[in-house]
């Protein structure tokens, strides 16, 4: 994925590309607005990272042009101004998404992802335990055709449990992949997890799917079918 | 604050100053009419007296010795005086015995009559007749003390009548300071500065509320000043911070060592607090300048909570504690109505407490319940260190204590925080627990 990253911060340009740079994706900077508007015009990026307060202008001013010329490339603004009001105005002009800063570079990976999700649409498979779908693609899931919100985690963790299903993982397992390798110590956040999860896709529904197994883990019954 | 005691109001006192006034100007006034009408009285009625006795004197005769009836009601005595002979011809029985037969004066008063003494020369010309002729003056005295009664019932009428007219006329004259004070005291944050209403009198009234909205202006731009001050402040303490934290995120992804990737993340735990007080310090001055702005949605409490404890998963083994996480499970939702950043600053706030004063090895418990139409957000966690007095976080404004220094702000601006997104915070300390208890009232999706 080939990212532009226009901020007049020089040191945060330079770090966070190479952050992006890290997680595995192409990134072109621009210190100024003009030059932002420069490589966005010939470069095809697919995601551009907007900071709003530049020399001389304001990062509004460059979305409105982006758009005038004709740019649809998704744009997400990075500000240390953060009062609702900017927050409002921006996703007004069309961003896809409005990071205060500071941000956590994971949150920000994140919020990449889901923008790399989107456009990558229909490209990734669908999940399928019994009547359970997951669109790996749209995130979405959902249970007789009945639309389920998940949490990133709990997405994370059903996620786990059907590539593995009919299989039981000890939470050790589950925490390592989902979490870090000692997150199952210090809190019950992992049960609770779990128990939200349950929750979810199998309150109402007839026949329980997750499934605790006594002293060594957890086990979503059926098989995975892969579309 | 409270109203004035009625006694002490400026209406009162010109109410009093003028019944007095009054009163005083009247009463001497009127004690001048009396004491003439008085003697205008007593002199009528001795002129009358000595007509009649002038009248009785004349039909009286010596030779041959005719003495006049006096009507009823009058007592008359007759005497004859030659030389020094006297003779008392006739005395009406019930002639006071203590007149003065040789008194001078021609009009004498006793309690009970009014006399008066005529003396003649009779008709054979020697000698001289005496007669004194009185009254019951009680009549008399009857109609002077209705006029003082009159004249005092009209004194303290018109003393009331002046009192109160005074009261209520300055009342009127004084309704528009009335309204300077109303909402003057509606004035509480800086940003609910509105103009007084201006009376279009001419008067000190005009003059007072044009100088209390010049007043209110500098207030007002005064906290403008600050909050901008304080808007660009935050904005450019962010903009290192955040260089900080990526630079330090982005480090730590690369080192192996395990000495310094702890560092690292002890650095970025100690960021993660300065971010959040910067973000304290922007949220207290909009406080202040109540210039707040919330961005009301539904959010999950569940999911933002299991979402924001993740992050002190480092710090909770750290201390070997365990925080112990209880959902309510028969809620059919735990949705409230708030501000995203708002309210996850303000659980990240009380989670940083919980953890920060907790006692090593011990037991934070949080839980989430719903009932009687509100759902309470509540964190316990075991503490050794002293809890602030929890009541200081309802004043108005916190008073900074340099002593208590991690509670008192955080706390104090998730006090402000919920109440403005329409919930309840109370904190609560009992032996060695502290408890913070945010409860809002159940939100209903769709």
């Amino acid at each position: 994925m080939k990212i532009l990253l226009i901020d007049d911060e020089e040191k945060l340009v330079v770090h966070l590309q190479k952050g992006l740079r890290q997680a595995g994706y192409a990134v072109d900077t621009a210190l100024s607005a003009a030059t932002g508007l420069e490589m966005a015009a010939v470069g095809d990026y697919e995601l551009i990272l907007l900071d709003l307060m530049l020399p001389g202008t304001t990062g509004f001013d460059v979305l409105r042009t982006l758009r005038a010329f004709g740019l649809n490339a998704p744009v997400m603004i990075l500000s240390a101004l953060n009062q609702s009001k900017h927050v409002v105005e921006g996703l007004d002009l069309g961003a896809v998404d409005y990071l205060r800063k500071p941000f956590e570079l994971e949150e920000l990976l994140a919020r990449i992802r889901t923008v790399q999700r989107n456009q990558a649409g229909s490209k990734l498979a669908v999940w399928r335990v019994g009547d359970l779908v997951m669109d790996l693609a749209t995130r979405n899931v959902s249970r007789a055709g009945q639309t389920i919100a998940l949490t990133p985690r709990e997405y994370q963790l059903l996620e786990q449990l059907m590539r593995q299903s009919g299989r039981v993982l000890s939470k050790a397992q589950l925490t390592e992949k989902v979490w870090e390798t000692d997150f199952d110590r210090g809190s019950n956040v992992v049960e609770v997890h779990i128990h939200q999860l349950r929750k979810k896709i199998d309150r109402g529904f007839g026949v329980p799917l997750l499934e605790t197994v006594v002293g060594v883990g957890y086990r979503l019954k059926g098989a995975l079918e892969i579309n | 604050m409270a109203g004035i005691w009625p006694v002490r109001s400026i209406r009162f006192k010109i109410g009093l100053v003028f019944a007095g006034t009054f009163f005083l100007g009247f009463s001497l006034a009127a004690a001048y009419v009396y004491v003439q009408v008085k003697d205008v009285l007593i002199r009528q009625e001795n002129r009358i007296l000595t007509e009649r006795a002038i009248r009785l004197s004349e039909r009286t005769s010596l030779y041959p010795l005719v003495i006049p009836l006096p009507e009823q009601g009058e007592v008359i005595a007759l005497w004859y005086t030659a030389g020094r002979f006297r003779k008392k011809i006739y005395q009406s029985p019930n002639f006071p015995d203590y007149y003065p037969i040789r008194s001078d004066s021609v009009v004498t008063q006793s309690d009970t009559f009014q006399l008066v003494r005529y003396e003649r020369t009779p008709e054979n010309g020697y000698g001289r007749l005496t007669t004194v002729l009185g009254h019951s003056n009680r009549p008399l005295v009857r109609q002077l003390q209705s006029i003082g009664w009159l004249l005092t019932g009209i004194l303290l009428l018109s003393v009331l009548f002046s009192g109160l007219g005074a009261w209520v006329f300055s009342g009127l004259l004084l309704r528009p300071l009335k309204a300077i004070i109303d909402s003057a005291r509606s004035v509480n944050l800086a940003e609910e500065v509105t103009p007084i209403p201006t009376p279009d009198s001419d008067d000190e009234l005009q003059e007072l509320a044009r100088t209390i909205n010049d007043m209110l202006a500098r207030i007002r731009s005064a906290a403008d000043t600050q909050h901008n001050f304080f808007a660009a402040a935050s904005h450019e303490l962010r903009t290192p911070l955040s260089i900080l934290r990526t630079e330090i995120e982005v480090a730590q992804r690369e080192v192996t060592n395990e000495r310094e990737r702890r560092f690292l993340t002890s650095q970025l735990t100690e960021l993660r607090r300065l971010s959040r007080l910067v973000d304290d310090l922007l949220a207290m001055s909009q406080l202040h300048a109540g210039t707040l702005q919330l961005r009301m949605e539904s959010i999950e409490l569940d999911d933002l909570t299991l979402r924001l404890a993740e992050r002190y998963h480092g710090s909770i083994n750290q201390k070997q504690l365990f925080l112990a996480i209880a959902l309510d499970d028969d809620a059919a939702s735990l949705t409230v109505w708030a501000d995203l950043d708002k309210l996850t600053n303000v659980l990240l706030n009380l989670l940083d407490n919980a953890v920060k004063y907790a006692r090593a090895g011990s037991r934070l418990e949080l839980r989430i319940m719903a009932g009687n139409g509100s759902i309470t957000w509540r964190l316990v966690n075991q503490t050794d260190i002293p809890v602030p007095d929890p009541g200081r976080l309802t004043g108005s404004f916190y008073q900074a204590d340099s002593r208590h220094d991690g509670y008192g702000l955080g706390l104090w601006i998730s006090h402000q925080v919920v109440r403005l997104m329409g919930g309840e915070f109370t904190v609560s300390a009992v032996s060695g627990s502290f408890q913070a208890e945010i409860s809002f009232p159940a939100h209903i999706t769709e």
